[in-house]
């Protein structure tokens, strides 16, 4: 059996030394890498209160119209759309739902559905390309110039708050309430929120949100179930409800935990650099062994 | 073959039609071409081929019912989450043979180098249909990068995996072509890439399992767990091993004509060897399912209709598969562990399937209605998996797969 | 988006406290009873400050004083969303305390519900959501505010031309 050309034993080991050395610093230098960052100060958050929402559609009626969204085929002041559970489609970044209670017949209970701008949004996390953007403002963006279409941000969301444009042939795209970021940034409020005829929605900064709705549970604990939805759910959200029923009753999904989602893939991602180093270590020892082996044949 | 005799018409052009007609006159080619699995390739082909031009002219929503709510369809559930663990064989017999040294296993080298190859590469086809703008694939390569993504590190280790790939199949390619001295430079750099080839397949096998971490809610809590890189790797090497054999048992029935006496000979003895290890894959496999369960304290949820196929998945497809392929290995049988590895195959397909659209989403309303795929769709899939048949034995065809070529035996 | 500042609220001449009880047995005001306090209550106020969607309101100001069980039902000066001090409006004396009060110290709602945006006040809303719920408060149980979209056309608002002969 003829010799390979390849690795002689000493240089072997000297690599392998060399490879070794590396993994123990490398360890060490990335515990501390990770900063707290608790997000942006000062960002605005919504804050609904399902108890004061009388389901007229205002919202859903303004944001097509703020967004120059095209016109459904069912009006805006259509009831019979709420005969169904619906959610933001390509050409609706916000839709409106009925809850009836049967312990109150006759005074349902309206619910609005949007992409909530998560603090820590785990579309932005699963991106691979970095299309999606959190602002200061606190609105999280999508940009169609970089998104290839590949859907994971559809599959993480808690929310299924994003919608795709699957008819499109040549610019398919991922479809969300943007908070009215631009109106917002040049001081305005947020289209839903200036047509809401009683005020169920409110914009402001969303420290001040959370305070006022805690202060409103705080007031009239007979009225609001003792939680405030999106304080903490997945890190926090911007958009923050008030409810009077136990929110799952309003298929608000009840079971996300209070971490943000992007942790949970943060295990695997920092063992990768472990697998580039360890891996050629061991298999080199392998190899070595294995030439070893042969050696002495 | 060098034709000293033909030096007066060895020009390029005839050398090049030799090369892929195999040394036929063109009629006579166009004759070997009619077979009974070609008519029906063609048939296939000719409803896929003209769905797939109209899914890039209509859109997606023409071909799939990928919807809100269910963003990913049996297109990427076949082609990507099945396809990748069912191209594992490269880095496994790279692997045996070349770092562990099993050098009896070196016939099945090159098959197993291709299968991979080639698995990568339909995948990479059927993420090119599946994505929004195929036409940005490479976006994530060169002009934005989402380090936070797993699929950022899938979408990079795919692309050096095929590379990868190739040049460790590019010694059979250059003895097809007669560069000796190119063919030796890659032969040269075969362990790096062998090792290369280990570190990314674990990352990215993981990594398909680690893409639904991120969606803790939507994945059946059977499926889903912590553990879920772990599980996809695991599964990866024995399909990798029993892909091997299922390929090899395939060609070996199919395309005879093309093995050498070393290939057909072995053959058996080397089935039951790969059984060997992937029976132990599969029963490390199997607790490290029971210990997912038993983790999360799951076992409440075994007395559901999820939990029943969930029993079915792990019991029926991943347990008796591996008792058989036992048997099989115990009785030094090659056939009963080809059977056992048609069924264990079926079991990985099924597990990718389960996580990645049978039980993905599985509590939203009218779930079971939307896991049959449209006509259209299933179309498009068997019409690329048929390409994929073609392409792999128009290659077996004509390069030395399953033999040594006679010229560059002594090189190993 | 509210569409500026609310005009200037006006219209308001505001007279009398429905009669709750005399001082002894309980008793809701079925008739319309004799105001106690100076000042002229109005028949209808004319609601147009807000106009961009729908005609001004006419609304029927005497038709709900016989419907509510007292002034502050609406005009919520008193109670949890108090916002002044009784002797503000009252005089302290308690043979005198209803009737001191005078018409123009019920505030129009745009007196308090309005100004800049971020409001000094957060829990304050603005005028037409003041409007709104202080008319839902009852209209969500009559008619179909709260259960059709239409509510908002059939029972109070009139679309202004243009976009009622769209409609049609």
């Amino acid at each position: 059996m003829e010799e390979k050309k390849g690795i002689s034993r000493r240089d072997c080991l000297k690599a392998l030394t060399a490879i070794g050395c590396t993994t123990l610093v490398g360890s060490a230098v990335d515990a501390h890498a990770y900063k707290k960052f608790s997000g942006w100060p000062g960002r605005y958050g919504m804050l609904a209160d399902t108890t004061e929402c009388v389901g007229c559609r205002s919202c859903e009626a303004a944001c097509n119209s703020a967004n120059r969204l095209p016109k459904p085929d069912v009006p805006f002041d259509e009831k019979s759309v709420f005969e169904e559970k619906r959610r933001p489609t390509s050409s609706a970044y916000t839709v409106v739902n009925r809850y009836s209670l049967p312990e109150k017949p006759g005074t349902p209970v309206y619910r609005k559905v949007q992409c909530n701008h998560c603090n820590e949004p785990a579309c932005a996390s699963a991106c691979p390309v970095r299309a999606y953007t959190k602002t200061p403002e606190g609105a999280v963006l999508y940009n169609q110039d970089l998104c290839f279409g590949c859907r994971y941000c559809m599959v993480a969301c808690p929310f299924s708050a994003p919608a795709y444009d699957y008819e499109s042939a040549l610019e398919p795209r991922i479809v969300k309430c943007t908070m009215c970021h631009e109106r917002v940034k040049q001081g305005g409020i947020p289209a839903c929120a200036g047509a809401c005829p009683v005020e169920a929605i409110k914009f402001g900064k969303r420290e001040e949100l959370v305070n006022l709705a805690r202060e409103r549970i705080r007031r009239h604990p007979d009225r609001y179930v003792d939680h405030l939805y999106g304080e903490h759910e997945v890190g926090g959200t911007s958009w923050l409800y008030l409810s009077g029923v136990p929110f799952a009753r309003l298929d608000f999904p009840s079971d996300l935990p209070d971490k943000p989602l992007v942790e949970q893939t943060k295990g695997f991602l920092s063992a990768v650099p472990l697998v580039l180093v360890l891996w050629p270590a061991v298999l080199g020892m392998a190899y070595a062994a294995n030439r070893n082996k042969e050696d002495d044949r | 073959m060098r034709n000293e005799s033909l030096a007066k018409t060895d020009t390029f052009p005839t050398r090049f039609m030799g090369k892929l007609l195999m040394g036929m006159p063109l009629s006579e080619y166009m004759k070997t071409l009619i077979t009974p699995f070609n008519v029906l390739a063609a048939a296939i082909l000719s409803v896929g081929i003209p769905l797939i031009v109209l899914r890039f002219t209509q859109g997606l929503a023409y071909v799939t019912h990928a919807s809100n709510e269910y963003p990913w369809s049996i297109l990427l559930g076949w082609g990507l989450f099945s396809g990748v663990p069912l191209s594992a064989t490269g880095y496994i017999m790279a692997t045996a043979v070349y770092i562990f040294g099993f050098k009896k296993y070196h016939p099945l080298v090159r098959l197993g180098v291709l299968t991979g190859f080639l698995g990568y590469l339909f995948a990479v086809i059927y993420l090119l249909i599946d994505i929004g703008r195929p036409w940005r694939i490479y976006y994530p390569m060169a002009v934005s990068y989402g380090p936070t993504s797993v699929l950022f590190l899938v979408a990079w280790h795919v692309a050096l995996y095929l590379t990868v790939q190739l040049l460790e199949f590019s010694p059979a390619i250059l003895e097809w072509l007669n560069s000796r001295r190119v063919r030796k430079w890659a032969v040269m750099i075969t362990i790096a890439m062998t090792v290369a080839g280990v570190v990314l397949s674990t990352l990215h096998q993981s990594a398909l399992g680690a893409l639904f971490l991120l969606a803790p809610g939507k994945v059946h809590p059977l499926w889903y767990s912590g553990f879920l890189p772990v599980f996809f790797f695991i599964s990866s090497i024995y399909a990798g091993f029993l892909m091997v054999i299922a390929v090899s048992t395939v060609l070996s029935r199919f395309m005879r004509n093309r093995a050498d006496r070393d290939f057909l000979g072995s053959l058996d003895t080397l089935t039951v060897g790969l059984g060997k290890g992937a029976c132990v894959v599969m029963f490390v496999y199997f607790a490290l399912k029971l210990i997912g369960v038993a983790h999360d304290d799951h076992w409440n949820l075994l007395a559901t209709p999820y939990g029943y196929w969930f029993l079915v998945e792990v019991f029926l497809f991943v347990l008796v598969p591996g008792v058989v392929v036992t048997c099989g290995v115990k009785r030094n049988h090659a056939r009963i562990v080809r059977i056992g590895a048609f069924f264990a195959l079926a079991g990985v397909v099924l597990n990718r399937l389960n996580v990645s659209l049978i039980t993905f989403h599985w509590n939203v309303p009218g779930h079971l209605h939307h896991l049959v795929p449209p006509g259209r769709e299933v179309m498009i899939v068997l019409a690329i998996a048929t390409l994929h048949v073609i392409l792999f034995r128009w290659i077996v065809n004509r390069m030395p797969v399953l033999t040594e070529h006679p010229d560059y035996r002594e090189d190993g | 988006m509210r569409k500026g500042i609310p005009l200037a609220i006006a219209f308001f001449a505001w007279a009398g406290v429905a009669s709750t009880l005399p001082a002894d047995a309980g008793q809701s005001g079925a008739s319309a009873p004799a105001p106690s306090f100076q000042g002229v209550m109005p028949k209808t106020v004319t609601l147009g400050s807000l106009t961009d969607r729908y005609e001004p309101v006419v609304f029927d100001h005497s038709g709900h004083v016989d419907m509510a069980s007292g002034c502050g039902d609406c005009h919520h000066q008193h109670g949890s969303d108090q916002v002044l001090g009784c002797r503000e409006c009252h005089a302290l004396d308690p043979s005198a305390f209803r009737r001191s009060v005078h018409a123009d110290q019920f505030r129009g709602c745009g007196e308090c519900h309005a100004g800049p945006s971020p409001r000094p006040v957060p829990e304050r809303t603005g005028l037409a959501a003041a409007y709104h719920r202080a008319c839902f408060r009852c209209h969500r149980e009559v008619g179909s505010v709260g259960r059709d979209p239409k509510g908002c056309t059939e029972m109070c608002h009139e679309e202004k031309g243009a976009a009622r002969t769209a409609r049609e």
